[in-house]
């Protein structure tokens, strides 16, 4: 359940380390964001960019972009009837395209993202559940 | 005034004796057929209960599931596999027991890399192929449901990692014994 104002972690290297979201998209108004769905956001917290060095970070504080959710607190129900659950909301920032900006997602993804075409979060992800 | 008490009173007594006989009132016209009650449906049995019969019938037909519901306890390491060979492992939180039903279902946890996740899966699902029990803990935690462990000191690792060091090991243990 992501809606208005839910704080997300980032699980990629684009240098945001968490995101509020501002905007559900394609969705009816009230409803909430689930796993698989994307969501606008503004970039809260990002990596510091350290003296002397080329930073890595595609985006830094107060940017505003786009992203998906890929692990949720609230149990979501697959089709077989099991339920799944994460410990933590977490989204991957993506452009317009549905290409992610980083090049490495460093935890777990939920399983649905293949089926719903995000296969390149889902290969870079070290695991899905 | 003492007359209309006594009237009253014999008001009283007769309304009771009304009461207590049934009157006979003859029916006009032909009188109903009666037919004998039809037999019971199920042997009467609840319907609910016999359909929940008939379908832990078809889909454990050799009470291997029910068996494996009732005796695993929360604290068990388990691995369910499916169908297309993919398994999940981890340990059990909560067991749902349906009473003779399909509704039974088991809630494991483990952590996929340093996140932890929690799955509950359908017991009676035909897409399982088998459920083990991999592990048994020394000392069970109490309580028959251990909600209480996400995010404590007693929450689950990483299971799979936890069962492939172990496999390692007991390897390890054979090969030294076999060169002794």
């Amino acid at each position: 359940m992501i809606y208005l104002k839910s704080l997300l972690n980032v699980i990629d290297n684009s240098g945001a380390l968490v995101v509020e979201c501002i905007k559900v998209l394609r969705h009816k108004p009230k409803s909430c964001a689930q796993i698989g769905d994307q969501i606008t956001v503004v970039v809260k917290e990002a990596k510091p960019i350290a003296d002397g060095t080329t930073s890595t970070n595609k985006v830094k504080r107060k940017d505003i972009c786009r992203a998906v959710v890929v692990r949720t607190r609230s149990p979501f129900r697959r089709p077989d009837g099991s339920m799944v659950k994460f410990d933590d909301n977490a989204c991957v920032l993506i452009n317009k395209n549905g290409e992610p900006l980083g090049t490495r997602i460093s935890s777990v993804v939920a399983k649905e993202l293949r089926d719903l075409q995000y296969n390149k979060i889902v290969s870079l992800a070290p695991k899905t559940f | 005034m003492f007359g209309l008490l006594s009237k009253r009173t014999g008001f009283r007594a007769a309304s009771v004796a009304v009461q207590s006989v049934r009157t006979f009132v003859p029916l006009k016209g032909a009188k109903p057929t009666v037919f004998e009650p039809l037999p019971k449906k199920r042997n009467g049995e609840n319907a609910m209960a016999y359909l929940h019969k008939q379908l832990l019938k078809k889909h454990d037909p050799t009470g291997q599931r029910t068996n494996l519901i009732n005796t695993l306890r929360a604290g068990d390491i388990i691995r369910v596999t499916y169908m297309d060979r993919s398994d999940v492992s981890g340990r059990i939180i909560a067991i749902k027991r349906g009473q003779y039903n399909l509704g039974g279902n088991i809630l494991i946890r483990t952590k996929v890399g340093r996140i932890a996740s929690e799955l509950r899966i359908p017991v009676f699902n035909p897409n399982i192929r088998f459920i083990e029990l991999v592990e048994k803990p020394k000392q069970y935690l109490p309580r028959n449901k251990h909600y209480y462990v996400r995010e404590s000191s007693n929450d689950v690792n990483d299971v799979e990692a936890y069962l492939k060091n172990k496999r390692s090991e007991e390897v390890k243990q054979t090969q030294t014994h076999k060169t002794k």
